[in-house]
């Protein structure tokens, strides 16, 4: 399975510049597992802008296919096959 | 999945896609609400007339490229009946000099702008404007971004006066604001905090209206995702090494007040409204040359701040000594 990433608000910055990720998934993942993956797999840099302690760092916003986590269950929602998945960051410049 | 089978909360007829402040909103109801905000705010705070020019000063950033797509909407018939007929002018103040972004991911940056927006964007590169702007910022990173905020600032102030614009619109949302009141408090600039949090301002003559200030920076965030709004972002300046989190006085705050925000749904726009409110006793007449807010003095005999330079606040004496 695989999922689609978008990156946008500045975190693409960390991701080499990308705003559009595919990310090939060999088993389920929770949220929380995904963000990981993609903090070990992919960040290139700054990994205290997307991560604070062993989670997601706050004031990132994330969409599953256009619907806000916090409406389907956060951390614990399981990733399916083909989810569009957005992280959006509200870290302001300066 | 129990939260998804409820409607939402405006229209009771499809299913939310977003929780914004504990209420669950769906697509189409979120950005309605999100655009009557943004146009009544605007006409409640500067009413631009027909042919009236209206600066709109854009960072790249996502408050205040939010803030052009929303004022695009005032001149959209498919969005409203009541169209708002005023001349917009675009400052963009080219800062790429100070975080070394590269030159044509600027010009690509503002010729999408212009392309998707139909306008002109008037710009203004800030070292040459300002030719010792360098020598100006050499300091550590905190006072830096505050220095280069108070700079761009006066720059659009300047410009809008050099060219009669009576009436300013920036990005500033209610998360900025409220990071900004915080952070100046624990910064020294504490007298003020009621222009700090002010929707309006009044500087040289000029009318500077935050048209977003009663957004969340979440709101700010999926508006600008659902119309992929162009952005041109920097990674704050301050660097963390050791720490889990970035260092500077300004991000800690806002994390804590996300933290609150999240908890509390209506901490944002409780600490605006108490900021507002906080006027400072005795006379204060003279404006600060650096930060052009109110100028203090000091408080006991032990500070003598102002026997250096005469003409700057307590805050900003900091900012000169930090180098
Ligand atoms: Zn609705
Ligand atoms: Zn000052």
């Amino acid at each position: 399975m695989s999922v689609h990433i978008a990156f946008s608000g500045g975190l693409e910055d960390l991701f080499n510049k990308q705003r559009n990720l595919t990310v090939p998934l060999e088993s389920q993942l929770t949220l929380k597992q995904l963000v990981f993956h993609l903090k070990d797999r992919y960040l290139q840099t700054r990994p205290e802008l997307f991560m604070s302690g062993d989670s997601l760092r706050p004031g990132i916003i994330v969409l599953v296919n256009d619907m806000d986590w916090e409406l389907c269950g956060k951390d614990d929602y399981v990733v399916q096959d083909r989810d569009a998945i957005s992280f959006i960051s509200t870290l302001h410049g300066g | 999945m129990e939260e998804q089978k409820q409607l939402c909360y405006k229209c009771g007829v499809k299913p939310p896609n977003y929780k914004i402040r504990s209420q669950k909103v769906c697509r189409d109801c979120f950005i309605k609400n999100t655009e009557h905000l943004f146009r009544s705010n605007l006409k409640a705070l500067l009413s631009p007339k027909k042919g009236e020019n209206l600066l709109i000063a854009i960072s790249g950033g996502a408050n205040s490229m939010s803030m052009l797509h929303l004022t695009d909407t005032c001149k959209n018939p498919e969005k409203t009946t009541k169209l708002m007929q005023f001349t917009p002018v675009l400052l963009y103040i080219d800062d790429s000099f100070i975080y070394h972004t590269p030159q044509s991911q600027v010009s690509e940056f503002l010729e999408s702008v212009e392309k998707r927006y139909n306008v002109h964007i008037n710009v203004i590169k800030i070292e040459e404007k300002i030719p010792d702007i360098e020598e100006q910022l050499n300091l550590p990173s905190q006072a830096k971004s505050d220095m280069l905020y108070f700079v761009i600032n006066n720059l659009i102030t300047d410009f809008a006066r050099e060219n009669n614009y009576q009436k300013v619109i920036t990005g500033e949302s209610a998360s900025r604001v409220s990071t900004l009141v915080m952070s100046e408090i624990c910064k020294g600039r504490g007298v003020s905090v009621s222009s700090f949090s002010s929707p309006i301002l009044l500087v040289d003559g000029i009318t500077i209206a935050r048209p977003l200030r009663e957004l969340l920076e979440k709101e700010v965030a999926i508006y600008h995702s659902i119309y992929d709004v162009p952005l041109l972002t920097k990674l704050p300046m301050a660097q963390s090494l050791t720490l889990p989190w970035a260092g500077s006085m300004d991000i800690l705050i806002q994390d804590f007040l996300g933290n609150l925000q999240s908890k509390f749904p209506s901490t944002t726009h409780t600490l605006l409204r108490t900021a507002t409110k906080l006027i400072p006793q005795g006379n204060f007449n003279e404006i600060c040359a650096i930060c052009k807010h109110t100028k203090d003095g000091p408080i006991n005999h032990l500070e003598k701040f102002n026997s250096e330079y005469e003409d700057i606040c307590y805050a900003c004496h900091h900012l000169r000594q930090n180098k």
